[in-house]
């Protein structure tokens, strides 16, 4: 458990997820998480390049309850090619961004294709690989537009309403910005390659920053997303450095979580079927030391660890949810 | 003696860097042929690209490289390197163990190791042989391979304990089955963490529940023969570095190594096989590349700058007389073309193309690698060879086409130009001909269409596949 201030700590408490990369119960290479206003989890599978079976958005809960999956790889309508990110809009409709398309697909909360819009370029109101997207209370969309180095603001119904942003690393300025939350009147953007969070309000007005570039335990290297919890702690989805690290309201540094992952629901039933594995499981011991200092490939030899954590949020019961992307699972934290 | 001259003459710096990389455009030959030979060889060898591909945009939008499990993707990962770095001689020297020390993913199931093994022949494959015969030994990835994780003190199992000796230093002929036996005796213990758990995900073929596990080497010092063994007219208590340093001191293994290098670096060999009963096709080479391996003490970046500085590798008799492999050839032609957009789904095709030609990298057929030489080539393999350089190299969009026509050629000069862009290729005369005459057609016109033609129809020649 680690403390993080008086009164507040943060606790692993179980894994939900699966290595599934053919479609059904579990994930193959996820890249976000969001929750409805139902609490259902929706995760986006992106699949491989080559192995495309496994893409689709999956419908499950923290419970370890599986619903049903929706979309698979392509370009026709209701298909998707490169999905990054998922947001849900006032009643519940899922939108989801596509990087190689161009496109925002969207979806009833049961998976239905209903439309999708956007346009390749680089004016106003066109867009070049759409990664993070939020929606606010009065169903803007806000995308962060990832080649284009700015955030861009539509209606539901994809109309251009305006934008901010352009490549560089000053304020208000982008380096591949990937993943974007609203809360209230706030919106927080991962300015990925410049390593740190940016904070505007929603006109796109600079309000603050943090985020020190590196590989030290502070510092931030390639952050993929940022979440806040109730007591204004900012939880920044440290991706390059294959850690969560954690942020008081000041910006003060609190602390990292490394991930500690133990067997999720759905794979002690797998190895209760398949008990050759169970059994060569019984002296695994997964956190070896790695003769290798370097994280990402810490990462690969220890399964417990995060490996490649692209997504973070925080659920109404302050749970913190960290999409563990090579892992195929999400690793969940409770927050007291 | 060898004159050494300021200038050196494109034709010979276009073998150099044929050879020691994978080609290079006509902007590099020319920066080159403002040194002298010998500058240029060591400029080409003394010089790194740590960090030819932004690995951060390649992780994050190709995320399969990320996980690289399978066999496309750690492929297209390192394909992406080949194709990008200023200094690809690590990556060519790679490519040369990676045939000799012939790993394939088909057994091992996850690409992950296979690319850390490429990791390591470029961190170790310029440095002494007996250091990289030892980091080989350790490799997870040969280990479970040739099957030393169940190599045990009670119970040798002899595949690597053989496969060091007869594919990896000497060659057959050189040591006898009780040397393979105590060789063996030499490795047990050498195994991977969490041997057991990872060995069943292997031959399950599973990467449930979490994905594959990298593998890291274990001295298992419980699971070790400590016992007296002899080795080569050799006795002691040897363990597997000792079993290396003496295998690394016979002249066998010198020999062998000379004949790997020759085959790769200079010309055509005979089949590995063969080589226990047929003498090498130029002895003088094979004794100047052994002598150079034990004055330069096994330093394989010594040897091959001796080599390169040659008259064995300088001589014209040796240019273009090999066939490109699929991957020098598939890598040539890229980099030629201006290289791979990030992120981009040409580089898995350039991956499968190298493969559909007979050389899945990564992915070698068996413990024995590619023969290569003349089995590059068949009916089909020549069809993937011309249909992926034409579109690569022919295709518009890419900085190739842009370049030559950019240099406002006329009917005179088009295919010359075209022939320098692309690494000043030597055309036979009659191809040079039969071109001139589609040149000079009414039909042809100097725009980038038919600059376009005119590049698919040079590089589908027999020169173009010449190295």
């Amino acid at each position: 458990m680690k403390q993080l201030f008086e009164n507040t700590k943060i606790n692993y408490s179980h894994t939900v997820g699966f290595t599934a990369d053919v479609g059904g119960r579990g994930f193959h290479l996820p890249r976000d998480i969001a929750l409805n206003s139902e609490n259902k989890l929706f995760v986006v599978s992106r699949s491989g390049a080559f192995h495309t079976a496994g893409l689709r958005i999956t419908i499950c809960d923290i419970k370890n309850n599986y619903f049903s999956e929706f979309s698979k790889f392509g370009k026709n309508p209701g298909e998707l090619y490169w999905p990054c990110s998922i947001a849900f809009d006032s009643i519940d409709n899922v939108y989801v961004t596509d990087e190689y398309t161009n496109l925002i697909s969207i979806f009833d909360k049961d998976g239905n294709y209903i439309d999708r819009w956007g346009i390749k370029g680089k004016k106003e109101g066109e867009i070049n690989f759409p990664s993070g997207i939020a929606i606010d209370d009065k169903d803007q969309i806000f995308i962060t537009d990832n080649m284009n180095d700015r955030i861009q603001i539509f209606s539901k119904d994809g109309e251009y309403i305006h934008s901010w942003g352009k490549e560089g690393s000053g304020n208000g300025e982008f380096d591949k910005p990937w993943g974007i939350k609203i809360y209230d009147e706030t919106v927080l953007v991962a300015d990925w390659r410049n390593d740190r969070i940016q904070i505007f309000d929603k006109e796109g007005n600079f309000l603050d920053k943090f985020g020190v570039s590196g590989t030290n335990e502070e510092e931030l290297f390639r952050p993929s997303d940022v979440a806040i919890d109730k007591n204004n702690f900012y939880y920044v989805c440290d991706w390059g450095n294959q850690k969560v690290k954690i942020f008081d309201e000041k910006f003060n540094y609190c602390g990292y979580l490394r991930g500690e992952s133990e067997l999720s629901e759905w794979a002690k039933e797998y190895l209760d079927a398949n008990i050759d594995e169970k059994k060569a499981r019984e002296s695994f011991n997964p956190v070896i030391k790695v003769d290798d200092v370097e994280s990402h490939e810490e990462s690969a030899r220890i399964e417990s660890y995060f490996w490649d954590p692209t997504s973070v949020l925080v659920d109404k019961d302050q749970n913190l949810l960290v999409l563990d992307s090579n892992r195929n699972r999400v690793q969940i934290f409770e927050i007291g | 003696m060898t004159t050494i001259n300021a200038r050196t003459t494109e034709k010979e710096i276009a073998h150099l860097v044929r050879r020691v990389g994978f080609g290079g455009s006509k902007e590099e030959i020319d920066f080159l042929s403002n040194k002298s030979y010998e500058e240029s060889v060591d400029y080409l060898i003394d010089n790194l690209d740590e960090n030819p591909v932004p690995v951060d945009l390649l992780r994050r939008y190709q995320i399969d490289l990320s996980d690289v499990r399978s066999v496309f993707s750690s492929g297209s990962y390192w394909m992406y390197r080949m194709a990008h770095s200023k200094f690809p001689f690590e990556d060519k020297v790679a490519l040369f163990w990676h045939r000799v020390f012939a790993t394939g993913q088909n057994k091992l199931i996850q690409g992950k190791v296979m690319t850390s093994q490429i990791e390591m022949f470029r961190k170790n494959g310029l440095g002494s042989f007996e250091n990289l015969l030892i980091e080989l030994s350790k490799d997870p990835a040969m280990i479970m391979w040739l099957d030393n994780q169940d190599n045990h003190k009670e119970n040798i199992n002899e595949n690597y304990g053989r496969e060091i000796l007869e594919l990896f230093s000497m060659g057959v002929g050189n040591y006898s089955e009780e040397d393979i036996k105590e060789c063996s005796r030499a490795f047990t213990g050498w195994t991977v963490e969490n041997m057991p758990y990872m060995a069943i995900k292997m031959r399950n073929n599973t990467a449930r529940p979490f994905g594959y596990v990298a593998w890291q080497f274990k001295f298992d010092e419980n699971d070790h023969d400590y016992g007296t063994k002899e080795f080569l007219g050799e006795k002691g208590n040897f363990n597997g570095e000792d079993i290396v340093r003496i295998i690394c001191k016979q002249k066998a293994t010198a020999n062998f190594l000379a004949r790997h290098i020759y085959h790769f670096f200079i010309k055509d060999e005979l089949p590995v096989p063969q080589w226990p009963h047929k003498e090498p096709i130029d002895p003088n080479a094979i004794e100047f590349i052994t002598e150079s391996y034990f004055k330069n003490g096994y330093n394989i970046k010594e040897i091959l700058r001796d080599l390169f500085k040659s008259e064995h590798f300088r001589s014209e008799e040796i240019y273009n007389k090999r066939i490109k492999s699929p991957s020098e050839l598939v890598v040539n032609s890229v980099r030629l073309s201006g290289g791979f957009d990030i992120p981009s789904e040409e580089v898995y095709q350039a991956t499968i193309s190298s493969g559909l030609m007979g050389q899945p990298l990564l992915n070698p057929t068996s413990v024995e690698g590619w023969q290569g030489g003349e089995e590059w080539i068949n009916t089909g393999s020549v069809m993937q060879r011309i249909n992926f350089c034409s579109d690569v190299l022919g295709n518009p969009e890419k900085i190739l086409v842009q370049n030559i026509f950019n240099k406002t050629p006329d009917k005179e000069n088009i295919l010359n130009i075209c022939c320098d862009e692309l690494g000043y290729i030597e055309l036979h005369s009659s191809t040079k001909e039969a071109l001139n005459d589609y040149i000079q057609e009414d039909e042809f016109k100097i725009n980038k269409e038919f600059i376009s033609i005119l590049i698919k129809l040079i590089v589908s020649s027999r020169e173009y596949q010449m190295v």
